[in-house]
């Protein structure tokens, strides 16, 4: 991120902050959130494209205007992330914890995305999704399949969740939040 | 204003220029060194107060993180004392020692100045290496590793030969084999389902099913019936199946299967990689289908006696029904109809599934 971006942001009254959800398809990015947002999560549909929400968020007593950009995981979209990249201030990447099969195409998706430039400067928070099944991995087991104990480029965090119950996605989400504050909002 | 300005500027400036065109330009130099000399101060007094405040976390942070590290040392001395059984928790706190340690500096790096937060991350990497060396020297090798797949011919030979005592050794120690290591956790995954069979009839009871997620893995010529209502599903490889299912609170995954026949009510459906497949749905949201050819669609026909009270505890809406409504990802032309799929003629459908 430029300086100009820096500068610009801090002067915004409103922290304007953009976020990237990506995942494998059926991970649960779009749930995630709707839930966050307190919508209905029954009528999702898989994602074909991108869906954009903007919702206001509270952490520490200072208003965020969040934008989150919830992109599809079908392996047919994947090339087109990114075209999302640019200005991302947090990657959420949401992983299916009961979908073991795909762990290894998960790791692969993500060291890619973790290479681009053009997110260098992102913190990112890992959802391990699907806590509401007996079947799930734990985040630890998560964290390490993922390999993020390696991971030294970016400040991140995993976090246990379900997007069905809504655990943890707030609780996630601020952690976030302080920490892209913590990097882009430091003049306050 | 210079004028005004000029009488309390220069009580020790004595040899101003006598030239008569200069002196406003000289009074604006000085006030304007002077006005810079307060600034500097008022500066230089700023910062000595921020970092009055910030040294105070960042001593903080420097004891934490030295008391952290000393005991993390400790632990890797000790190590060797550890007992057998104990070795895979001994193994997590270390991990999680490291974690801990990131994720303070992390927090920290807001008031950390540049060079220290290096410093501290250096440290930490260094530590984060021996710790790595110390779980590698602690844990008996596993039976199936990456490294051996490096390995040359010969000494594959020889590892063959060692295989059996290394076997030994890990019933032994059960269970330490690197807990996170996804080869280790394909090998001992929780498998609710079924997988790798031929020409069966499967089933499981409405109480198994609840809550869970159903997976079929690997079946051919098989015909699964799971009258309850499950979270979701997962189905990968079937081959001349017919998967019959009461209905499915969320999604449904299917891929790489041919000629088989899916009967289900869920939320979501995604079908990858399938070809000459019938799919019986009630669908609320959608299906889609990715790089799919030949798949068919009709609307959910089963009739069992507890299939009122299943959709209830499914929570899916049974008015809402978009069996037809597909969106092939594989095919972007709006114009028209995707060519990878059709919808099975009335007079064509099959409704007797569990005769």
């Amino acid at each position: 991120m430029g300086l100009h971006t820096i500068l610009k942001k801090m002067k915004q009254k409103e922290h304007e902050v953009r976020l990237l959800m990506l995942g494998l398809d059926n991970a649960g990015k779009t749930t995630v959130v709707k839930q966050f947002c307190g919508e209905d999560i029954s009528t999702i549909s898989p994602t074909y494209g991108f869906n954009i929400k903007t919702v206001e968020h509270e952490v520490d007593n200072h208003e965020y205007r969040l934008n989150i950009w919830d992109v599809g995981g079908q392996s047919s979209l994947r090339s087109y992330w990114r075209n999302y990249f640019e200005c991302t201030d947090g990657l959420i990447w949401v992983v299916d914890s009961a979908d073991v099969d795909r762990l290894r195409d998960c790791r692969q998706e993500l060291r890619k995305l973790l290479e681009e430039e053009r997110l260098a400067g992102a913190t990112l928070l890992v959802f391990a999704n699907k806590q509401d099944l007996p079947e799930a991995l734990s985040a630890e087991q998560i964290r390490d399949v993922l390999e993020l104990n390696e991971l030294k480029t970016h400040h991140w965090y995993i976090l246990p969740c379900s997007a069905v119950t809504g655990q943890n996605l707030i609780a996630g989400i601020d952690w976030l939040i302080r920490d892209i504050a913590a990097r882009i909002f430091i003049l306050e | 204003m210079d004028s005004l300005e000029s009488s309390n500027t220069s009580p020790s400036m004595d040899a101003t220029p006598s030239k008569s065109s200069a002196p406003a330009r000289v009074l604006e130099r000085m006030k304007q060194r002077q006005d810079n000399l307060a600034q500097q101060t008022e500066q230089r007094r700023l910062e000595k107060e921020s970092k009055a405040a910030s040294s105070e976390s960042i001593d903080y942070f420097q004891q934490t993180f030295l008391q952290k590290r000393n005991a993390l040392e400790g632990k890797l001395e000790e190590a060797g004392n550890v007992a057998k059984s104990e070795l895979s928790d001994f193994i997590d706190t270390l991990v999680k020692d490291v974690q801990d340690m990131q994720q303070m500096l992390n927090e920290s790096s807001l008031f950390l100045a540049s060079f220290q937060l290096k410093i501290a991350q250096e440290e930490l990497n260094a530590l984060n290496a021996r710790v790595t060396a110390k779980i590698e020297q602690l844990q008996p090798k596993k039976k199936f590793g990456f490294g051996r797949k490096q390995q040359t011919s010969k000494e594959n030979e020889k590892a063959k030969v060692l295989k059996k005592d290394e076997t030994d050794n890990s019933k032994e120690t059960a269970g330490t084999s690197t807990p996170g290591t996804l080869d280790h956790l394909l090998e001992n995954r929780q498998f609710f389902g079924f997988k790798d069979e031929t020409g069966k009839t499967l089933t499981m009871a409405p109480g198994e099913l609840e809550n869970r997620q159903l997976n079929l893995h690997n079946l051919r010529d098989c015909r699964v019936v799971a009258l309850g209502n499950p979270s979701t599903i997962q189905a990968a490889s079937l081959h001349n199946c017919t998967v019959i299912m009461g209905p499915i609170s969320r999604s449904v995954f299917v891929k790489d299967s041919s000629d088989s026949k899916f009967i289900m009510a869920c939320q979501q459906v995604r079908i990858h990689n399938t070809s000459r497949t019938c799919f019986y749905i009630h669908v609320t949201s959608s299906a889609i289908i990715e790089n799919c050819l030949e798949i068919q669609f009709a609307p959910y026909n089963l009739q069992y006696p507890k299939l009122d009270q299943h959709y209830l505890q499914s929570g899916l809406d049974r008015a809402t029904n978009r069996w037809n409504k597909i969106e092939d990802f594989h095919w972007l032309n709006e114009k028209e109809d995707s060519p990878n799929w059709s919808i099975i003629p009335e007079a064509d459908r099959t409704s007797d599934w569990l005769k």
